[in-house]
């Protein structure tokens, strides 16, 4: 059994994030600070409530909610959004897409090539042709751009 | 106020070729996510709004108003098939979908939810055409004291009635005020809580926050969940649509019930379908002459829950456009798209850009239209296969889809690692019971509140506190005590109730 409450995690740290914030606030001109600490120290005292109040669940009815449904997953999941963002502003979005959709299905277990890739295919296509081709947006540019130039 | 000259005065423009086009691929893209589970509403339109950013604005806001429209009903067919509601909306759905399903007619309770949402959405979007107008009026009236009044209101109602619990609500409504305050200050231009980012300093795009919000939890929700396997792709047995058809006058009492909280509780911020979904279908259970076959396959039961939740539909976009007081969080995407547009909520609106928010009224009554042929029986097989997409396939496809969408706001990857960012907190958010709704509502309501607030003081010359004496803030203050005093204490005391009677 976890020993520390969901609640009691979220609330102390929104309540020291938010104390933070207030102090930070204070450095603001006069007029400019009023708004933030009218929001930042109610935030800070809910923070507290909620964490007192989780801890005071865990000892009468020893609740507890569990965080992570699967964390391995959570934890691969994250890294590789990551390396997605990471890779976007060298690779390109089309490259990194076209790495990141196979590895996620391939990593989450669903492993048929055909289907992911033919559907990474049509992904790309419709990326292209609508946000490059259609609506002229510029997309972070692809690294076999760079090789040509 | 003369309300059918403008409204006739868009409908030539409603009806152009784009503009068809935008509303039945708004409602077909509707359909397909609001059939997926853990795909809400919110979540396609955010994702899509950068598509529109090149449309013409009444183009952009058709293909919003379909999927909308679309993914309300669409969350009827993973409830019925499955009993997964696709949309939270749909939970209600279930109870009396399903077991109609396994009883074999998963087909005509799909027609009955067909075509109750459809009449539903178009019921409601002429309850918008009605009372919109004459509201947008009234918010003459209101100087910076009354609007910071109907800020405050407009927190405090979405902070009551989303979620069960009132301290999480408050907390989830006041880091949406401080993720608004990042920036210039909006009076002095100060700069504050941008630790050197200058990125920051134009505030934080809605559009990124609500893609990172609503569209990241859910792709790591789902990873985490890939072990489940979903059943799916069975074939569905339809009735002939023209003897569901023939069954309307059995459905109306329960569909006026229907309407009437759908209309009430929409003009609510905060109070969202789901909630009108189950008052609906509790009143048509009461009225029913055989109670007991409810929860068993009583198509009655599909038909107050669908015609609950897109009765809501247009109601919650009444404060939006009116008052700039999002009723939901699809209402809040909608009203980003608007403000992305250039188009600012509130009577102004009405006046100066007459042809876009009338014809964005009419659009909402023909993309609920429309559902009926779209979402007929051939259509609706259809749809029942998207739910063969693989999970982790479709994970890649959001991920992807919504880093475009980020990145296509300003064209800069530092939004794309604040949608990331936003992405985390939203799974954060999620897990630990704090709703998400307030958040993107204090970044919309959060600028104004402060703006308004200091007006306000500026105003005050001679301390007459003009806050609280004004005669409009008086009534606002009225019904924000109401509003956020009330339910809680009745919640109360209707447990404590409960509980007595389970001891007796």
């Amino acid at each position: 059994m976890k020993t520390i409450h969901n609640d009691v995690v979220l609330g102390t740290s929104v309540a020291v994030f938010a104390a933070l914030g207030c102090w930070r606030a204070m450095g603001f001109s006069a007029d400019s600070r009023v708004f933030p600490l009218l929001v930042l120290v109610p935030t800070t005292v809910i923070g507290l409530l909620i964490a007192v109040r989780g801890q005071m669940r865990l000892w009468r009815e020893r609740d507890n909610p569990r965080f992570f449904v699967n964390p391995i997953r959570f934890f691969q999941i994250v890294v590789i959004m990551g390396l997605a963002l990471f890779g976007l502003q060298y690779l390109g979005f089309l490259t990194t897409s076209a790495i990141t959709i196979p590895v996620i299905s391939f990593l989450l277990g669903f492993r048929k090539p055909l289907p992911v890739f033919a559907t990474t295919g049509l992904f790309l296509v419709i990326i292209y042709i609508v946000f490059i081709q259609i609506l002229s947006r510029p997309l972070p540019m692809e690294i076999w751009t760079w090789f040509g130039n | 106020m003369d309300l059918f000259t403008p409204l006739l005065n868009a409908i030539p423009v409603v009806l152009t070729f784009p503009n068809l086009l935008a509303m039945v691929g708004g409602v077909l893209a509707g359909i397909i996510v609001g059939s997926l589970p853990g795909l809400t509403a919110t979540m396609s339109i955010a994702v899509l709004l950068p598509l529109t950013f090149a449309m013409d604005p009444l183009v952009a806001l058709g293909m919003m108003a379909g999927i909308y429209n679309g993914a309300m009903y669409g969350g009827a067919i993973p409830a019925i098939l499955l009993r997964i509601p696709g949309t939270p909306a749909a939970i209600v759905t279930t109870f009396d979908g399903y077991p109609l399903a396994q009883q074999g007619k998963a087909g005509y309770a799909l027609q009955v939810a067909l075509l109750s949402s459809a009449f539903g959405g178009m019921m409601s979007a002429l309850a918008m055409m009605v009372l919109a107008p004459p509201l947008s009026l009234v918010t003459l009236a209101f100087g910076p004291p009354e609007v910071f009044w109907v800020g405050i209101f407009g927190m405090a109602a979405v902070s009551v009635f989303l979620g069960d619990d009132l301290p999480k609500g408050t907390l989830a409504a006041l880091i949406g005020l401080f993720v608004g305050m990042i920036g210039l200050d909006p009076v002095m231009s100060t700069d504050r809580f941008i630790f050197g980012a200058l990125e920051l300093e134009s505030g934080i795009d809605i559009v990124v926050l609500m893609v990172g919000l609503y569209a990241i939890p859910p792709c790591i929700e789902m990873a985490e969940e890939t072990f489940r396997k979903v059943k799916t792709g069975q074939k569905l047995e339809f009735a002939p649509f023209l003897q569901t058809l023939r069954e309307i006058p059995r459905f109306l009492k329960v569909w006026s019930w229907a309407y009437f909280y759908g209309i009430f509780v929409g003009l609510l911020p905060g109070a969202s379908g789901s909630f009108v979904s189950f008052l609906a279908y509790e009143r048509a259970k009461k009225m029913s002459k055989d109670p007991e076959t409810f929860g068993k396959g009583n198509p009655e039961g599909v038909a107050a829950s669908e015609f609950g939740n897109n009765a809501d539909n247009a109601a919650a976009l009444i404060p939006t456009v009116t008052l700039g007081i999002p009723g939901s969080s699809v209402a809040a995407v909608i009203m980003g798209g608007l403000l992305v547009h250039g188009l600012q909520p509130g009577p102004d609106l009405f006046r100066n850009s007459g042809d876009i928010i009338y014809g964005f009224m009419i659009q909402m009554f023909l993309t609920s239209l429309i559902l009926i042929p779209l979402g007929g029986s051939f259509a609706t097989n259809l749809f029942a296969q998207v739910l063969r997409i693989p999970r982790p396939l479709l994970v890649g496809l959001i991920l992807c889809l919504s880093i475009v969408g980020a990145y296509c706001v300003q064209n800069s990857i530092f939004d794309v690692w604040l949608m990331f960012g936003f992405g985390l907190l939203g799974y954060v958010m999620s897990k630990t019971g704090l709703p998400l709704a307030p958040v993107a509502l204090g970044v919309i309501l959060g600028p104004l509140i402060e703006s308004n607030l200091r007006l306000s003081l500026l105003l005050d010359v001679r301390n007459e506190n003009i806050l609280f004496t004004r005669p409009i803030c008086m009534v606002l203050i009225s019904l924000l005590v109401v509003t956020t005093v009330f339910p809680p204490l009745w919640k109360r005391f209707s447990s404590r109730r409960k509980k007595q009677q389970n001891t007796d």
